[in-house]
Parts: C-alpha cells; structure tokens; sequence
C-alpha cells in the first residue's frame, strides 16, 4: 500500500517535469531552446515507462524504450544542422544588420545578387 | 522484511532518483538564461536518470533476460545524446545562439584566435574545420 503511493508521487513528480519541458517548447524563445527541451522531454518519458514497468510489473514496454533510446536523437541533428541567426531572439533581422540578413533563409543560400552581396 | 519487499523498496527509491533528476531538468531547462545553461540541465535525466530508473527495472526483473534487454538501452542512449549534444551545442556556438557575458572562459574562441593568428602568419585561409567565427557566420552552410 505504501509502495503504491510511492508509485503516484512518482508520477506526479514525472509529470511536473514534462510541464516544465512543454513550457520551455512553447516559449522557445529560439528553436535551439525547443529541441534541447524535447530532448529532455524523451529522456523523461523514458524514464516515466521504466517506472509505469516497475509498479505493474511487466516487461512489455522495453522494446518501445530501445527504439526511443535510439532514435531520440535524429530530430535534434537534423534541426540542429538548419539553425540560422535568424532564429536567434533579437537576431540580425531584429536588429537591422545587414550582413545577418544574407545569413539565414535557405533561400537565400544561391541568391548571389542580394544576399551576399550586400556583405 | 523479506527479500522481495527490499527489492520493491530499492526499486521506489532508484525510481525517485528518477524522478528527482527529470524535476531537476524541468526546473533548470525553465530557469537556466541561454541554450548552453539549459543543455546543462537537460542531460540530467539523459543518463544519470536513465540508469536509476533501469537499475530499478532491473530489481525487479525475474530472469536474466530481462536485464540483458536493459543494457542496450543504456548503451544506445550513452552513445546518441552526446551526439545530439554536440550538434545543438556547435549550432548555437555558430549562429550564437549564447550568452557571451555569462561564459567564465570560451575555450573555442582562443582556439579559432589561434587558427586565424597561424593563418596570418603563413598568409593562408585559416584551417578551421568546422568552426566559424562571429564575422563568418552570415555566409555559413549547414
């Protein structure tokens, strides 16, 4: 009976630290914030499968912690590779600067005339 | 107390630990100023989390195989989040994505004024694989 309301605080406390991680993915403010926050938050869901395995004794889920043990991962490069000035907060485009202004958008990249140009 | 009831008890504690650290995370990765700061914070539950929540499971498991199937996990984990870590973490050095009055010391920041100080002196292109500085970034490719 006590272990059982261990297993509940448990819980609430995972919770509350998925709620935290959902706040920083909605506020950002950059989308470096965003990815680092969903990387916790798989981490946290990993973490709150093992405890959900532990409390009704089964082993079911472990197939579903290899695959997000090994895929986690995938997003965060893959954005991380695309992170422009422009999605800094008060980045070059707030600011006005014109050599930031060639730095981000893809499509900008081969546009010679306008964006590099102008640096 | 039997041995059975020790291990469930073993079991709600790692799983605290658990908890505790992904709580941890969730305040830091909330509170913490810039990426690197909250990068900090949220490899807490990464690892360290990680293994107290599959020693846990591993308390409870009722044959070897079980706890075989944990060790991949782990490993898996060990080697993909600091792969992830280093992409997040040089993409935002790169686009500066960072605090600079909140660094104690910028490691990287000697080593690139080190490259360009080598280059001038050969009157080459710096070598600077995979770094770029602050004046470069406007023209950086993924």
């Amino acid at each position: 009976m006590m272990l059982q309301a261990a297993f509940v605080v448990v819980g609430v406390i995972f919770f509350a630290a998925v709620v935290l991680a959902v706040f920083r993915i909605v506020r950002g403010p950059s989308i470096l914030d965003r990815m680092i926050a969903t990387d916790m938050l798989v981490a946290t869901l990993i973490c709150a499968l093992a405890a959900e395995m532990v409390q009704h004794e089964h082993t079911r889920t472990l197939p579903v912690l290899l695959v997000l043990a090994m895929t986690a991962f995938l997003a965060t490069v893959g954005v991380a590779r695309y992170v422009t000035q422009q999605d800094r907060p008060g980045g070059p485009r707030a600011e006005g600067d014109a050599a930031g202004t060639a730095a981000g958008a893809d499509a900008a990249r081969d546009d010679t005339t306008s964006g590099t140009a102008a640096r | 107390m039997s041995a059975a009831e020790l291990l469930d008890l073993g079991s709600v504690l790692f799983l605290f630990a658990a908890a505790l650290l992904s709580l941890a995370a969730g305040v830091g990765i909330v509170r913490f100023p810039d990426p690197l700061s909250r990068m900090h914070a949220a490899t807490k539950p990464q690892i360290l989390g990680l293994v107290c929540a599959l020693v846990a499971l591993g308390l409870q498991a009722e044959n070897g195989a079980t706890v075989a199937a944990l060790v991949p996990i782990l490993a898996f984990q060990m080697l993909t989040a600091p792969i992830s870590a280093h992409m997040v973490g040089r993409a935002g050095y790169r686009t500066r994505h960072l605090r600079r009055d909140l660094l104690i010391r910028d490691e990287l920041a000697d080593a690139i004024d080190k490259a360009h100080a080598d280059a001038a002196r050969h009157d080459t292109e710096p070598d600077l694989p995979g770094l770029v500085t602050d004046e470069d970034t406007s023209d950086w490719r993924p």
